[in-house]
C-alpha cells in the first residue's frame, strides 16, 4: 500500500497522464474479433457464445471458467475457451528483457526519479490498459525476456486492470532478450485478431523482428509497436574512456574509448530505426518512436492524438 | 655518435608518457551499464582493428616526438663524417697554445719565435668563422689559462695576445695540453681543437713518461669530443751560439756568516761550436763581487767556476752567477739563488753524563767542536751555538722548537712525554742526532717511535760490539759513504775519517723494508755507521759510536770537527725555509711578526700582486701561488715588519733601511738548464706522441690554416633532429585531424527518432 491508502501498483497510473488521456481512446483501424457494436469492426455477424476450446488455466483466469470435468478426468485445471465477448482483445507485450534497465542521465524524471526504460515501459503499459477498459475493451499482458515469463489474457472488467497493473508493479527487468522468437510464439497462439501492442527496445536482429512483426499480421492482428529508446543510445555522448557492461549478460564487458567509435555506431542505430521503420511501414504497422527523453505520457497523448486524427 | 648534454637523455623516459596516459586512461574508465550492446559489438567487429592500428600510429608518432626533443636537447654529436654531405662545419672551439719558454725568445732574423708565435696566433684568429670561439694559454714551466674559457670576441683576443710576454723556463707540454683541454671544456661548440704554437723543442713532452700521456688521453677521451692537436712547429735556427749558466752550487747547505762557502758555477756551451766567454761574475745581492774568466768551452760541453766567498752578516743573500757574453739567447745567462746566511744554528747537546775530569763527559768534545772557533773563521763569533743539558734535567727545556738541532750524547733514555716531544718536533722540521754509547738503553731506543708509529731511529740497536783484542778493529769503510753530510770526509786523501779505528760500536739492525730509512755509511765489519730516516719534515740521525772516546778516537782526529759541523749543518737544514723553489709551486714563508695583514710581491716582470698573511701560532705567514715564471721574485713588507725580521733560525733581509729591496725576502723561482739545449722532437716523436691523442703537425701558416677550417671532426645533429622534431608535429596534427574526421567525431550524424531528431552534439558528456 502507498501512502494514500492504495495498493503499490496503482502508483503506475498516473492522474495527471490519465488527464491527458481523457479524451483520447485507441481505436482499432482494421477488424477486429469482438461481440459488442459500436467502437470496432468485426467479421461477426450477431452475438456468439459458441465454445471454442480447452486451454490450460494461468493465473488470471477467472475460477469460474475451469472445466471441472476435464478437472476430474485428468486432474488438470483446464478452461472452456469461449469466444471471446469483448469487442476488442488488445494484447500488451511488455519487453522485460535486462537491456530494458537501463536509465541513462538525460531521461525523463518521474516524482524526481530518472525513469529507465522499462519503468517508461510500464507506465505506457498501464496508461494504455486503462485507457483500453475504460474503452470497455479487452487487455491481456505478456511479459518477456528470452521466454515469455508471464501472459494475462484479454479481459474487459474493470477489475482485471488491477490484475494487470499489479503485474506490471512486480515485474522486472531480467535476462537477455529474444524478440522475434516471443513474438513468433505468441503469434501462433493468439488465434483471434485483436489489438498487439509491442512495448520494446526490440533490440534483436531487425530481420527476424520484422519477420515476427510480419507474423502479427499475417495472423491479421493489428500491431502497434511502441519502441522505447534511451537518450544516450540515440547519441552516444561518452567521451572519455569507458567500460560498456552488458546489462542482459552479466560479465560480459567492452572496454572503448567512445569518441573513436561514435560515429560507426550511431550509423548502426540509424540504420536499424530506419530499417524497422520501413518494414513497420510495409506490414502497415503503427511504428511509434519514444525516446525516454519526453515524458511518457507526452508522447503518448501526442500519438493518440495524432492517431484518432488519421482514424476519422 | 655522442652527446653533449647528455643529462637530458634522461629526457627519453619522457616516451613512455603517452603510453602512461593511455594507461591511465584506461585505468580510470568510467563503468557504463548499457543496454544497446549488439550495436557496440557490431561497430568494434568492424572498426577494432582500425582504431587499433589507428591508435597505434597515433602513440608511435607521439612517442617518437618526445624521443626525437629528448634526442635533440642532448646535442647528439657525429664524432666522425657529417649527416650530409657538403655541409658546412660547425663552430668549433679552438684552445690557442704558445709556447712561451725561454727558447721561443732565441732571436733569428730579426725577430723572436715568440713573435712569430703571437704573429700566427693572430692569423689564425683572422680565419676564424663566426660562431668559432677561443681560448689562450701561455706554456711555460707551469701552464697559464690567459683566457680561460673559450670566448668569441675576437678583437679582444687580439689585444690579449699583443700584451702577452714569454714565461720562460721550459714547456711541460702535458701541463699545457691538460690546460688546454680544461678551457675548452668550459666553451659549448661541439668540435674542439688545440692548436699548440712551438719551436719544436723536445725539452718538456716528456714522451718516456706513457703514464701521464695515458692520463692525458683519458682526460681527452672523458669530454664530449675528444680534441685535435694541431702542432704549429716554427722554424728553429740551424746554427746558434749560446753559453748557459747551468747550476749555482753551494758547498753547503746550511750556509752561516762565520765561515767561508764554495759557490760552484756552471757553465755549458750548448750551442755549435767552441765558444769563448769573457768572464763569470759573481754577485751578491746584485753587487758585483768577483769576476772569474773562463778558459774556451767546446760545443756541448761544460766548465766550471768556483768562488769562496763569506758572508759578512746573517741574513737573506741573493747570489748570482752571470757569463758575460754575447750569444743568441741571453736569458740563461744568468742564474740566482738566495740563500740564507744564519748568524747562530742554536743546538741542545743532551748529555748522558757529565764527568768532572776534563773531557770525560759525554759531551765534552762536541761542545768543543761546536763552540771552538774555526781556525778558518775571519771574524764574528761561531755559527753553531751549543748548549749542553744533562739527560737528568732534560724536563727543564720548555721548548724543542728554540733549536735547529737536538743532540743525544749517550743518553741512556728520557722520559715518556720528552721522548714524544722530540720525535714531534724530529717530525716537523727540527734535526735529531742519536749517538748512543754503552749507558745507552736499547729497549727505550728500540720502543722510541716517531708520530708515524714507526721506530724513530730507523732501525734496532742489537748490541755493543767490541773487537776481539789482537784483531783487526772496525773502520768506517770510506767507499761506502753515500751520506751528503759526510760527503767532504769521503774522500780517504782528505780525510782521516776512514782510518779512525773503532773499539766498540753498536750493531744496528736498519729497518730496511721502511722507505723512510736509508744507511748513509757502513762500517768495514758489515753494520750500518749511519743510519738515516726521514719524518715528514725533519731528519733523525743515529750513530753506531758515541761522538766520544768510549768507543773510538774519532774526537782526536782531524776529521771529527767537520763531521760534527757537517752533521749539524745537515739536520739544520730542513728548518731553513725553502727560497728556491720549483715553478707552480707555493712559496711559504714565516714572518716572526707583523703589523698590517697584507704584503706584495713583485715578480721578475716587476708586476706587483697583493699578498694576504695569516696569523699562524707565534708569526704570520707569507704565502703565493703565482710562481709561472722562472726568476727573482721578492716579498715587500711594510717598514715596520722588516723592521721586526729577526730570528736566529729564519734569519731576515740583509738591513733594515727605507730602501724597498732591502726591506723585501727575494726568492727565487728555478728554471731548467735544459731549456737552453735546443735538441728538437724527431718525427717519431710526434708519431709516439699521437698514439696518445690525435696530434698533426704543421709547419706552415697556411697549413695550420687549413687544418683550422678542414679539420673539424664530425658534426652536430641537433638541427636536423628539431626538423624531425617539427616534422613529426606536424605529422600528429594531421593524424589527429584525419582520425578525428574519419571518426566523425566531431560530425555525429543526427538520429531522426520519434517527434524531434535526436543526435545533438551538444549533449556529449
Amino acid at each position: 500500500m502507498n501512502g494514500n491508502g492504495q495498493p503499490e501498483y496503482m502508483s503506475l497510473l498516473d492522474g495527471e497522464a490519465l488527464a491527458k488521456m481523457q479524451r483520447l481512446e485507441l481505436i482499432a483501424r482494421g477488424v477486429v474479433e469482438g461481440f459488442v457494436s459500436g467502437r470496432h469492426k468485426s467479421p461477426y455477424k450477431g452475438f456468439s457464445v459458441e465454445f471454442a476450446e480447452h486451454r490450460e488455466y494461468v493465473p488470471g483466469d477467472n475460477i469460474r471458467d475451469l472445466d471441472w470435468r476435464v478437472f476430474g478426468r485428468s486432474d488438470r485445471y483446464y478452461i472452456k475457451q469461449y469466444i471471446e465477448e469483448t469487442n476488442l482483445r488488445a494484447l500488451i507485450l511488455l519487453d522485460a528483457s535486462g537491456s530494458m534497465k537501463y536509465a541513462g542521465d538525460l531521461a525523463a524524471k518521474h516524482n524526481g526519479q530518472l525513469l529507465s526504460k522499462f519503468q517508461y515501459a510500464r507506465f505506457l503499459a498501464a496508461t494504455l490498459a486503462h485507457l483500453m477498459i475504460h474503452q470497455q475493451d479487452a487487455v491481456g499482458l505478456a511479459t518477456f525476456d528470452t521466454t515469455l515469463r508471464r501472459y494475462i489474457p484479454s479481459r474487459s472488467r474493470a477489475s482485471h486492470l488491477r490484475v494487470i497493473l499489479a503485474e506490471l508493479a512486480s515485474t522486472e527487468p531480467g535476462a537477455e532478450t529474444s524478440v522475434a522468437e516471443i513474438f513468433h510464439d505468441l503469434a501462433d497462439r493468439i488465434r483471434r485478431r485483436g489489438l498487439i501492442v509491442i512495448i520494446s527496445d526490440l533490440f534483436d536482429n531487425v530481420d527476424e523482428i520484422l519477420k515476427a512483426l510480419h507474423h502479427f499480421r499475417y495472423r491479421r492482428h493489428e500491431v502497434l509497436l511502441l519502441h522505447v529508446m534511451a537518450e544516450e543510445e540515440l547519441t552516444f555522448p561518452f567521451d572519455r574512456w569507458s567500460v560498456f557492461e552488458n546489462l542482459e549478460r552479466s560479465g560480459h564487458r567492452i572496454p572503448l574509448d567512445p569518441p573513436a567509435l561514435r560515429s560507426e555506431y550511431l550509423g548502426r542505430v540509424d540504420d536499424f530505426i530506419r530499417r524497422l521503420e520501413i518494414g513497420c511501414g510495409q506490414m502497415n504497422i503503427d511504428y511509434v518512436q519514444m525516446s525516454t527523453r519526453r515524458n511518457f505520457d507526452v508522447a503518448l497523448a501526442h500519438y493518440l492524438a495524432q492517431r484518432m486524427s488519421r482514424t476519422r | 655518435m655522442t652527446f653533449l648534454n647528455s643529462i637530458m637523455l634522461f629526457g627519453l623516459i619522457g616516451v613512455s608518457i603517452p603510453i602512461i596516459i593511455h594507461i591511465l586512461n584506461r585505468r580510470q574508465a568510467r563503468m557504463v551499464d548499457w543496454g544497446a550492446m549488439q550495436f557496440l559489438e557490431s561497430s568494434l567487429a568492424s572498426r577494432n582493428r582500425r582504431i587499433l592500428i589507428e591508435d597505434i600510429i597515433l602513440m608511435v608518432i607521439r612517442c617518437a616526438l618526445l624521443a626525437a626533443l629528448a634526442f635533440a636537447l642532448a646535442r647528439p654529436f657525429l664524432t666522425a663524417g657529417r649527416l650530409l654531405p657538403g655541409a658546412g662545419g660547425d663552430a668549433q672551439d679552438l684552445a690557442i697554445v704558445i709556447d712561451g719558454s725561454l727558447s721561443m725568445t732565441l732571436r733569428a732574423d730579426g725577430a723572436s719565435n715568440f713573435q712569430r708565435a703571437v704573429d700566427d696566433a693572430h692569423q689564425l684568429i683572422r680565419s676564424c668563422r663566426a660562431g668559432d670561439a677561443v681560448s689562450l694559454v701561455l706554456a711555460g714551466p707551469v701552464a697559464q689559462p690567459i683566457i680561460p674559457a673559450p670566448i668569441s670576441d675576437l678583437q679582444g683576443i687580439h689585444e690579449t695576445l699583443d700584451k702577452l710576454a714569454p714565461a720562460g723556463g721550459s714547456m711541460r707540454v702535458l701541463e699545457a695540453l691538460n690546460t688546454a683541454m680544461e678551457t675548452l671544456s668550459a666553451g659549448t661548440n661541439p668540435a674542439k681543437q688545440i692548436v699548440l704554437i712551438t719551436d719544436g723543442q723536445s725539452v718538456g713532452w716528456d714522451l718516456s713518461a706513457q703514464k701521464r700521456w695515458e692520463f692525458l688521453a683519458e682526460a681527452a677521451g672523458a669530454m664530449p669530443t675528444r680534441p685535435v692537436v694541431i702542432v704549429r712547429t716554427l722554424e728553429a735556427p740551424r746554427k746558434w751560439h749560446n753559453v748557459s749558466m747551468s747550476a749555482l752550487n753551494f758547498s753547503r747547505a746550511v750556509i752561516g756568516a762565520d765561515r767561508p762557502v764554495k759557490i760552484t758555477a756552471t757553465v755549458a756551451n750548448t750551442g755549435e761550436g767552441s765558444i769563448h766567454p769573457e768572464a763569470v761574475e759573481l754577485a751578491i745581492d746584485g753587487e758585483t763581487v768577483e769576476r772569474r774568466t773562463v778558459g774556451v768551452i767546446a760545443g756541448g760541453a761544460s766548465g766550471s767556476v768556483v768562488f769562496d766567498h763569506q758572508f759578512d752578516s746573517p741574513g737573506l743573500r741573493v747570489i748570482s752567477a752571470r757569463i758575460a757574453c754575447d750569444d743568441d739567447l741571453p736569458g740563461d745567462n744568468e742564474m740566482a739563488r738566495v740563500v740564507n746566511v744564519l748568524g747562530t744554528l742554536p743546538v741542545l747537546i743532551v748529555e748522558g753524563a757529565s764527568s768532572t775530569d776534563p773531557l770525560e763527559g759525554d759531551a765534552d768534545f762536541l761542545y768543543l767542536a761546536m763552540a771552538l772557533p774555526d781556525e778558518n773563521v775571519k771574524t764574528g763569533s761561531p755559527l753553531i751555538a751549543p748548549t749542553v743539558v744533562s739527560a737528568a734535567d732534560i724536563a727543564s727545556v720548555k721548548r724543542f722548537a728554540d733549536y735547529a738541532v737536538v743532540v743525544l750524547a749517550d743518553v741512556p733514555r728520557l722520559p715518556g712525554h720528552v721522548a714524544k716531544a722530540l720525535a714531534d718536533f724530529a717530525d716537523k722540521d727540527g734535526g735529531l742526532l742519536i749517538a748512543p754509547g754503552e749507558k745507552a738503553d736499547r729497549n727505550f731506543y728500540n720502543k722510541w717511535l716517531g708520530p708515524d708509529g714507526k721506530r724513530l731511529a730507523g732501525g734496532r740497536l742489537a748490541r755493543v760490539h767490541t773487537a776481539v783484542p789482537g784483531k783487526r778493529l772496525a773502520h768506517i769503510a770510506p767507499g761506502s759513504i753515500n751520506h751528503p753530510a759526510m760527503a767532504l770526509l769521503s774522500n780517504a786523501s782528505d780525510s782521516d775519517l776512514g782510518s779512525v779505528p773503532i773499539k766498540r760500536h753498536w750493531v744496528i739492525e736498519a729497518d730496511e723494508r721502511e722507505k723512510s730509512v736509508s744507511v748513509g755509511a757502513i762500517l768495514d765489519t758489515g753494520g750500518p755507521y749511519l743510519l738515516q730516516r726521514r719524518l715528514s719534515r725533519g731528519v733523525v740521525l743515529t750513530l753506531a759510536t758515541p761522538l766520544d772516546r768510549k768507543f773510538s778516537d774519532l774526537p782526536v782526529r782531524d776529521c771529527y770537527v767537520p763531521l760534527v759541523h757537517e752533521l749539524i749543518h745537515y739536520l739544520a737544514a730542513p728548518a731553513q725555509p725553502a727560497m728556491n723553489i720549483l715553478p707552480g709551486r707555493q712559496f711559504v714563508y714565516a714572518l716572526p711578526a707583523s703589523q698590517g695583514p697584507t704584503a706584495e710581491v713583485a715578480d721578475p716582470a716587476g708586476r706587483r700582486t697583493a699578498v694576504h698573511l695569516r696569523k699562524r701560532d707565534q708569526h704570520w705567514q707569507a704565502t703565493y701561488s703565482l710562481t709561472a715564471r722562472p726568476g727573482l721574485y721578492r716579498l715587500i713588507l711594510s717598514n715596520d715588519v722588516a723592521a721586526r725580521l729577526s730570528s736566529p733560525k729564519s734569519g731576515g733581509p740583509a738591513t733594515q733601511s727605507a730602501d724597498e729591496s732591502a726591506r723585501a725576502i727575494p726568492f727565487v723561482v728555478l728554471g731548467d738548464p735544459d731549456e737552453s739545449k735546443l735538441d728538437l722532437l724527431a718525427d717519431d716523436d710526434y708519431k709516439r706522441a699521437g698514439k696518445f691523442i690525435p696530434l698533426t703537425r704543421v709547419e706552415s701558416l697556411g697549413e695550420l690554416t687549413a687544418a683550422i677550417r678542414g679539420g673539424v671532426p664530425g658534426s652536430e645533429i641537433w638541427r636536423y633532429i628539431v626538423i624531425a622534431v617539427l616534422a613529426l608535429l606536424v605529422a600528429e596534427i594531421v593524424t589527429t585531424r584525419t582520425i578525428a574526421a574519419k571518426r566523425k567525431m566531431h560530425l555525429a550524424e543526427p538520429i531522426s527518432f520519434g517527434a524531434e531528431t535526436i543526435g545533438r552534439t551538444d549533449t556529449v558528456r
